[in-house]
């Protein structure tokens, strides 16, 4: 079963438009959403939780299009808490109570005293990270199956990114839970996910799981002679840097023994970003 | 809903001082300022309506405010709540507002009534009945308008736009009261009399309209 089954999604607006993404989340697994700033990840979270319009396509959760009753099983948490800031965790802890019919507080109760977040203590008064941490309290609090998290780890510091993404792990551990997850910090869903989709300038580029991502692709920076050579390789892309070139193959695991004489690296993803976004394809 | 309802409570609960201050000290004000008018009825202090319903408006308008400043429209579509439920609940908000008003407008009439030794015979209780009617309709207009405008428009434009209608409609509403002795000895008394009767039939149509268009508007909201 798919927890996220996303249909041929556009929207248009004057100067961008996310066009034709199609992509699935399988249950139990953490999928990361890359892309540079703009390059449609907020809008295609909006158009999935149907706060803008699409023009076109379909989204479904668990087979089932958004509703009440679908809403209750999905935790979202955006780059900012969208509480009120004269609000308490206390009177959040009531709200939600009131609006989820499995809110668990003994459990939003446990994060808190886990996040150190003070109970009867104003929003207004609550770091960045706190009120991130808040955010990830209530979206973890009501038993959701699937939880949608824009820059959740944005403004926390090292430790407590730690912290959240060891909360991520077990709670995707039963796979019956997903989680999708967009994020700059590439290096926190290299830890995680076991998917990763790249979206440039409105466009799906790719969606891979880490292991493919990390383990074929191969980064060989080179001189002239042997980019000749490896220019060829299907799905090759390529940037000529000062003295060198750099390219960024997809199959490059199998084609180590090949080019025997050239280095080849395993990447990270912001290199694979990187060159997807400033390389040249073959 | 009851949660929608429970958020907005606590927004306007931290400034339960203030209005409580607020309202203590209208009422004081137009007790004493009574004190010095010469009325045979209620109905001679029913300019005090007019600072209540500002009162249930301004509650409503604060609540905007404070959820456009969080962004709580957005997160609460996030929530098992649709569109609808939200736009509902701010009218039930504006509702519960509305009859608070009302039940504090009436509670100061009837302390100038007891004071000035006023007979709370049936036609001064009629009269009561009356004002509170008159408040919890004139402020309902209001509400619908503002709810309706602020999902079009937002909530600094929709207030400016309610503001300007509510003086708009002051205006005229007063010309026309300040004029009727003379319109009851013109000619034309009666063709007069339609055109005002018409005149409030469109704009109840128009407010009615307004309130389905707070849910059209809503529905088609991004963010």
């Amino acid at each position: 079963m798919q927890a996220l089954e996303i249909r041929n999604v556009t929207k248009s607006y004057e100067k961008f438009t996310l066009k034709n993404i199609s992509m699935c989340l399988p249950q139990g697994c953490i999928m990361g959403l890359i892309g540079e700033n703009g390059a449609g990840k907020s809008t295609l979270i909006k158009s999935m939780l149907d706060l803008v319009h699409r023009d076109n396509g379909e989204v479904l959760f668990y087979g089932k299009a958004l509703d009440s009753q679908v809403k209750e099983e999905i935790g979202v948490v955006f780059d900012t808490v969208h509480f009120y800031e004269m609000l308490t965790p206390e009177q959040i802890n009531k709200i939600n109570a009131l609006t989820y019919q499995n809110w668990n507080a003994n459990l939003y109760q446990e994060y808190l005293e886990k996040f150190n977040l003070p109970e009867k203590k104003a929003l207004k008064d609550f770091s960045k990270g706190m009120k991130m941490k808040l955010s990830i309290a209530v979206a973890l609090s009501h038993n959701a199956k699937l939880l949608i998290l824009d820059e959740p780890t944005a403004g926390l510091d090292p430790i407590a990114r730690d912290e959240l993404l060891d909360i991520f792990l077990d709670f995707v551990q039963d796979e019956e839970h997903s989680i999708l997850l967009s994020s700059h910090i590439t290096t926190d869903l290299e830890k995680i996910a076991d998917y990763i989709t790249f979206l440039h300038k409105g466009k799906l580029i790719f969606t891979k799981s880490k292991d493919e991502l990390l383990y074929d692709y191969r980064i060989v920076r080179c001189g002239e002679k042997d980019f000749e050579k490896l220019k060829s390789e299907s799905g090759a892309i390529y940037r000529k840097m000062d003295y060198q070139y750099e390219i960024l193959l997809p199959n490059g695991r199998a084609l180590e023994n090949k080019y025997f004489n050239c280095v080849f690296e395993r990447p990270k993803i912001d290199e694979i970003m990187l060159m997807q976004v400033k390389g040249e394809q073959v | 809903m009851k949660a929608l309802l429970l958020n907005d409570f606590y927004m306007v609960k931290k400034d339960y001082k203030t209005y409580g201050f607020i309202i203590g000290l209208m009422m004081l004000f137009f007790i004493i300022v009574s004190m010095g008018m010469s009325a045979e009825s209620f109905f001679d202090f029913s300019y005090l309506i007019t600072p209540f319903i500002a009162f249930a408006f301004s509650i409503t308008s604060a609540v905007f405010h404070y959820d456009e400043k969080a962004g709580f429209m957005q997160y609460a579509l996030t929530m098992p709540f649709t569109k609808k439920q939200y736009v509902k609940e701010k009218y039930i908000f504006h509702m519960l507002n509305s009859v608070i008003s009302c039940v504090l407008a009436i509670t100061t009439l009837t302390i100038i009534g007891m004071i000035r030794g006023m007979i709370f015979d049936r036609n001064n209780l009629l009269n009561l009945g009356e004002i509170a009617l008159m408040i919890l309709i004139v402020s309902s207009f209001m509400g619908i308008w503002e709810i309706s405008c602020v999902m079009k428009f937002g909530s600094s434009r929709a207030k400016i736009i309610v503001a300007s209608l509510t003086i708009t409609v002051g205006v005229i509403s007063a010309l026309i009261v300040s004029i009727i002795p003379e319109i009851q000895e013109s000619d034309l008394n009666h063709m007069i009399l339609l055109i005002i009767n018409v005149m409030l039939i469109i704009f109840c149509g128009v407010t009615l309209w307004m309130y389905h268009m707070g849910f059209v508007w809503a529905s088609k909201k991004e963010f």
